[in-house]
């Protein structure tokens, strides 16, 4: 190591000694620019040819620095005989087929098939641990003049879903890049095209990451209205409860979806948060006795389901602050 | 170690040999067909339409031009008429229907010298707004058109009076993401990439990449602009990211030497935007995927907003042939099917798997 060091000090910057072309000089060097060095002169074959010794050296730059450009390859085009006859049997069977008559369009059911697989893996990396905390700030918020709303009332039903499918993904991309005012504005007008449980989803969670949590509960609750049993509403659902401090309504939607998806590991996550969370606060366990209690008498008199949420929300807030009240009392009679 | 198997593949479904020197190869939009033109060694013009069957490419129809066509696009046309624009080497701008391709459905003399670059927007649900359609070429105006205003472009973008005229080798529509905003990105074969926003018809930004510029795109002509991809000579390409300009500084970039020649083409895969495609001339494909940097933009000393740039990195490469590829098309309906032409007079439908996880 320190040889090395020497030699750089000394000027020896076009030159590599013939010592240097060496396994253990090779591995015992951690300077990424020399050791690229090294693999020209190795490669070029100006002092002869040792294969071995050029894979030694290749191997030992790709665990210092794997994006190294002197490591990439030129690949040979790959073909159907380099992979197994069902890969290529279903890449053959996937191309695009050609209905016979031109002037009308082909089926568009594949793109509701991509439409799931493309929102599974958002979801994916979305319940990873893919926090990004900056906030991504913009001279171009152009995002305020993106229209929600778009006319489209003159396409046909195959066209409505294309467009409406665009921009879902656009939504999407702005999501992976961390727009979420943008995303929700794109998914806004992926719904206004043509609502699908897929772009309420998505709208949802971006609302989520805004911290909009009203908005992501109607967009929860509009997925749920057309697919009940949908996981991917539910957990958000119980998200939204969480940070709204509805622990007891959160639980039981983790609950619903650990009893059809048992090892699904966001849900495990949350429970565990939320179980954590109502241990800490004993006193609420007393107010949820009274809440139910009240629950009960204004489902009779309520009709809308938002209306009985806002009681309950703000039954629960008073009820809590009798009992805080009551708690405060008995203290001080004591 | 990523093992091989996770990593997009490229994968060559069909080659077919031709007998003459194709230019451009673009996908019939919803369809599984796609146009090549070209011109004959006689000196003609040609294009064919070939639909991908059976793992085959059949010549559905052949016509033949009185020009050699450079260039083309289905940019600006609706879904159900697709109609092809196509520049050629006369300055011509004609629109075809390809269902009756003996006379086109609009025409007009574009510009003295070749058409090099021509794009579209506002068709194919791809922006709302008028469609247009606008071209760049060797005499160092770029011009939009609307097909429905005749002989006379709705913008000129042209040097002044004395300056030398440098040749626009490509043009690239963006920014359209409402029916009012758009720009227009060109490069030129001295360096020089100019944005011009059509809103404010004026010069938006520029900026010289001391090589000269084969080819820019965005990577999406329908969002807020975010990233610009310009290639040049000498296998270098540019990543402009686009949100945020600064007043003296411009936008910022990332530069990446790949292919050892020219990189003639770039474009973006449709269904994701961070994904692109590099196709140079020493006839070999480059797949890479663009990174956001944790912070997109951070204050500078002066107080102003100036962009970060991100990271590129390399997903996969190929080499198809000796030759340059000149054109690139990804297909709008299929992920990951894309149709390249090059010079040794071959066409190529590709697929690249994988791009799902990448």
């Amino acid at each position: 190591f320190t040889a090395n060091d020497k030699i750089s000090a000394a000027g020896f910057s076009t030159k590599v000694p013939v010592e240097h072309l060496d396994y253990d000089f090779i591995e015992k060097c951690k300077d990424v620019k020399y050791l690229e060095k090294i693999l020209r002169i190795l490669r070029s074959g100006e002092e002869g040819i040792y294969p071995h010794l050029i894979k030694f050296c290749e191997r030992h730059l790709e665990k210092l620095n794997p994006n190294s450009r002197a490591l990439r390859k030129e690949n040979p085009v790959a073909t159907e005989a380099n992979f197994s006859k069902d890969d290529v049997f279903l890449l053959q069977t996937s191309l695009p087929k050609q209905t016979r008559n031109p002037s009308k369009r082909v089926v568009p059911r594949d793109y509701q098939e991509w439409d799931k697989f493309n929102v599974e893996e958002e979801c994916g990396k979305v319940d990873g641990s893919m926090q990004r905390n900056d906030p991504p700030a913009q001279l171009n918020s152009g995002h305020l003049s993106i229209r929600r709303e778009v006319d489209a009332s003159l396409l046909s039903h195959q066209e409505k879903l294309l467009l409406a499918n665009r921009e879902k993904d656009k939504g999407n991309e702005a999501f992976r890049a961390n727009d979420y005012e943008e995303a929700v504005a794109y998914y806004s007008r992926s719904l206004s095209i043509f609502p699908t449980v897929n772009a309420y989803n998505n709208r949802a969670q971006a609302e989520i990451r805004l911290e909009h949590w009203h908005n992501a509960m109607t967009d929860c609750l509009q997925v749920l209205e057309l697919e009940p049993r949908n996981k991917k509403a539910l957990l958000r659902r119980a998200t939204v409860y969480y940070h709204m401090g509805k622990f007891q309504m959160a639980s039981e939607d983790l609950r619903t979806v650990l009893q059809e998806e048992p090892n699904n590991p966001a849900a495990m996550q949350l429970l565990s948060k939320i179980e954590k969370k109502m241990s800490d606060c004993p006193p609420e366990q007393q107010s949820k006795g009274k809440k139910i209690l009240i629950e009960e008498m204004e489902e009779d008199l309520c009709c809308s389901k938002e209306e009985q949420e806002e009681q309950r929300g703000e039954t629960q807030l008073s009820v809590y602050l009798i009992s805080r009240l009551t708690h405060r009392l008995r203290r001080e009679r004591k | 170690m990523s093992s091989p198997l996770s990593k997009p593949q490229i994968i060559a479904h069909i080659q077919k040999s031709l007998n003459y020197t194709v230019f451009d190869s673009k996908w019939i939009p919803c369809s599984a067909k796609f146009v090549c033109l070209g011109n004959f060694a006689r000196g003609t013009g040609v294009f064919q339409i070939y639909e991908v069957q059976h793992g085959e490419a059949q010549l559905i129809k052949e016509v033949e031009k009185a020009k050699p066509i450079k260039c083309g696009t289905f940019g600006a046309s609706s879904l159900q008429q697709r109609h092809m624009a196509t520049g050629d080497f006369d300055g011509n701008l004609h629109i075809w229907n390809l269902e009756a391709p003996d006379v086109p459905v609009y025409t007009t003399k574009a510009h003295k010298e070749i058409v090099n670059s021509i794009d579209g927007v506002g068709g194919l649900g791809i922006g709302d707004g008028a469609p247009e359609i606008v071209t760049g070429s060797r005499d160092g105006t770029v011009k939009v058109w609307d097909p429905r205003q005749k002989d006379l472009p709705v913008a000129n973008m042209e040097p002044v009076e004395g300056e030398t005229k440098r040749d626009c080798w490509t043009v690239a529509f963006g920014h359209a993401f409402n029916d009012q905003d758009r720009c227009v990105c060109a490069g030129y074969d001295n360096g020089d990439i100019k944005l011009f926003d059509l809103r404010n018809m004026s010069l938006r930004w520029e900026t010289n990449i001391k090589n000269g510029v084969c080819c820019v795109e965005f990577d999406r002509k329908d969002i807020n602009m975010n990233k610009l991809v310009a290639t040049s000579l000498e296998g270098k390409f540019h990543v402009f990211d686009t949100r945020t300009q600064h007043p003296t500084k411009g936008f910022a970039s990332i530069s990446e030497k790949a292919h050892k020649a020219t990189i003639w083409q770039v474009r973006h895969l449709p269904q994701n935007r961070d994904i692109f495609m590099t196709a140079g001339g020493a006839g070999n494909l480059h797949l890479w995927k663009y990174e956001y940097p944790a912070q997109r933009s951070k204050k500078d000393s002066d107080g102003a907003d100036v962009g970060v740039a991100g990271s590129v990195n390399l997903l996969q490469n190929a080499t198809l042939s000796t030759q340059p590829i000149a054109s690139l098309d990804w297909s709008p309906d299929k992920q990951g099917l894309c149709v390249c032409s090059g010079f040794d007079q071959t066409v190529r439908v590709l697929i690249v798997t994988k791009l799902n996880v990448a």
